[in-house]
């Protein structure tokens, strides 16, 4: 693993209400093969929602999956996050209450 | 114009520009061909023993020699070896012994015609991958050299003492157990020698079902068959832990199971991941999580263990780790034995247990089955769907009297292996280091 080439996609997670999604799981779906061998760990959101998500070069969909304090299913998502090397990037992203 | 040695490789895999990055020992990072890697490297790690003991002795009648060693896949132990006379020779009788860490070693024993030769020499790669540690070489005194003239030429005994390293060398740190538990995000001869390994390879840690009572992603390929666990205080998936692991830049989710009683078997990343910050400073884990249950509570990591070739030279291919409990929770949950062998595993079927964060709700468990498709030497590939936070998840099936781990997952494709999921193989440098940790 080439660590040099990757970046980091920050920002925040929150709800349509402007509420900050905090202890959601978070990661990158990539659309292209990623340059770099992508381990399968996710990050977590803090409880201010902010995250930080480290990537090697590709383009990915940003996905959250997390709980909200009623213990329904959170998701959201980003589409078409281009992440070029050594090039940190901001993505903020809105979640919904799955109507499950 | 002066030479400054190679004191360690920076980066392995060529980027864009096919160059791979080093680091002097003067402190200067540089870039060099991909191509020129191995020679540089080779060339570092000769400069690095030239200053060590002995290797060569001179007599009145020639010189003897004998040094150690990584192989070429970096692992200890290549033995050179051999003798240069001042008339020529025309048999030889040589023999030397080398020891390392308890329970390695090699004893050599070769003799034959030599045709009016004035040298001999003799390189001997061990079969098997030797850990690191301290190696001891002797040439026997006896060893000797007839020479054409009647005389017997002996051997005045050389010796080589040297720390030889592996990929499989362990590295660990300290982590906090302090509370509350923070989530935290990101701030703004080969063998003509009669050589003969000695190591008695024990190739199985059984496993124990505790005493507890019944209580399309890149990484899913094709249909995703994992099904959810909705019972997970059976075992052995109370055996298996979600992983809340605190980086000085980040939160991450992973998944470990258990190995022993307070060891949890884990993938290198979650424990060492550089864009993150490096080391892990605190573990979380919590065996048979569902959801926001935890049926055994959680314990904390007193100690993070990894090795080398993950976390000096982030090699794919070992990225292995695991950590050390403040509780003994495993004799309550059970843990998982180990296997290791070196037949290829290709068509075994296994499972994979764990905690993906692309599965709702949040916090449960998943498990899906099937075969390994390629066996590498380091790595077990297979189409089993995994998801973001399953590293770290057991590749496992029967055995080891009640389940072994063959691999633990750590990758969806990439270019590497652009059709297939990939975990980290339990080789046996790895069951050798999971066995010391355990202890």
């Amino acid at each position: 693993v080439d660590w040099s080439r990757w970046s980091v996609v920050r920002g925040t997670v929150r709800t349509a209400s402007g509420e900050p999604a905090g202890d959601c799981a978070i990661w990158g779906e990539p659309a292209t093969l990623p340059e770099e061998p992508l381990p399968d760990i996710a990050f977590r959101t803090g409880q201010d929602g902010s995250y930080l998500l480290p990537l090697p070069p590709a383009t990915y969909t940003i996905k959250v999956n997390g709980l909200s304090s009623s213990c329904r299913s959170l998701g959201g998502e980003a589409t078409g996050v281009v992440v070029t090397a050594s090039s940190d990037i901001t993505v903020d992203i809105i979640v919904t209450e799955d109507q499950d | 114009m002066t030479i400054v040695p190679v004191a360690r490789l920076v980066t392995s895999s060529p980027g864009r520009t096919g160059q791979v990055k080093v680091q002097l020992v003067n402190g200067a990072v540089v870039a060099i061909p991909a191509a020129d890697m191995n020679l540089v490297m080779r060339r570092a790690a000769a400069e690095a023993r030239a200053a060590g003991p002995d290797g060569i002795k001179h007599g009145s009648c020639g010189s003897s020699w004998i040094y150690q060693y990584e192989k070429s896949d970096d692992h200890p132990i290549k033995i050179e070896t051999g003798f240069k006379v001042k008339t020529a020779a025309v048999a030889y009788g040589w023999s030397y012994t080398v020891k390392g860490p308890p329970g390695w070693g090699v004893t050599f024993n070769k003799s034959g015609t030599l045709a009016l030769r004035h040298r001999w020499s003799n390189t001997y790669n061990t079969p098997e991958d030797f850990p690191a540690g301290t190696y001891s070489a002797a040439v026997s005194s006896s060893s000797d050299a007839l020479l054409v003239n009647g005389d017997i030429c002996y051997s005045l005994a050389p010796t080589a003492k040297n720390d030889l390293s592996s990929p499989d060398e362990p590295v660990s740190w300290s982590l906090s157990t302090s509370s509350p538990i923070p989530v935290t995000s990101g701030p703004a001869a080969a063998g003509s020698g009669a050589g003969q390994a000695s190591r008695s390879t024990g190739s199985v840690l059984s496993g124990f079902a505790g005493r507890a009572g019944r209580m399309a992603p890149h990484s899913v390929i094709g249909k995703d068959t994992r099904k959810r666990v909705t019972d997970t205080t059976a075992y052995p998936y109370r055996a298996i832990a979600l992983l809340r692991v605190t980086f000085p830049h980040g939160t991450g989710s992973c998944t470990g199971f258990l190995v022993s009683a307070s060891l949890v078997a884990t993938a290198g990343h979650c424990l060492y991941y550089p864009p993150a910050g490096g080391r892990a400073t605190r573990v979380q884990v919590i065996p048979g999580n569902n959801v926001k249950s935890e049926p055994y509570g959680s314990c904390l990591g007193t100690r993070a263990y990894s090795v080398k070739g993950w976390v000096s030279s982030g090699q794919e291919a070992y990225d292995y780790g695991a950590v050390k409990l403040n509780c003994d929770i495993g004799d309550t949950v059970g843990w998982f034995g180990m296997r290791y062998q070196t037949k290829s595993l290709t068509g075994t079927k296994v499972t994979i247990t764990g905690y993906p964060g692309d599965k709702k709700p949040d916090g449960s468990m998943w498990t899906a089955s099937g075969k390994i498709t390629v066996s590498l030497a380091r790595q077990l590939l297979y189409k089993i769907s995994t998801g973001a936070g399953q590293s770290g998840s057991p590749v496992y099936n029967r055995g080891c009297t009640t389940y072994c781990a063959l691999a633990i997952h750590a990758y969806g494709t990439n270019h590497n292996h652009p059709d297939d999921n990939a975990g980290t193989r339990i080789t046996l440098p790895a069951f050798y280091n999971f066995d010391i940790w355990s202890s």
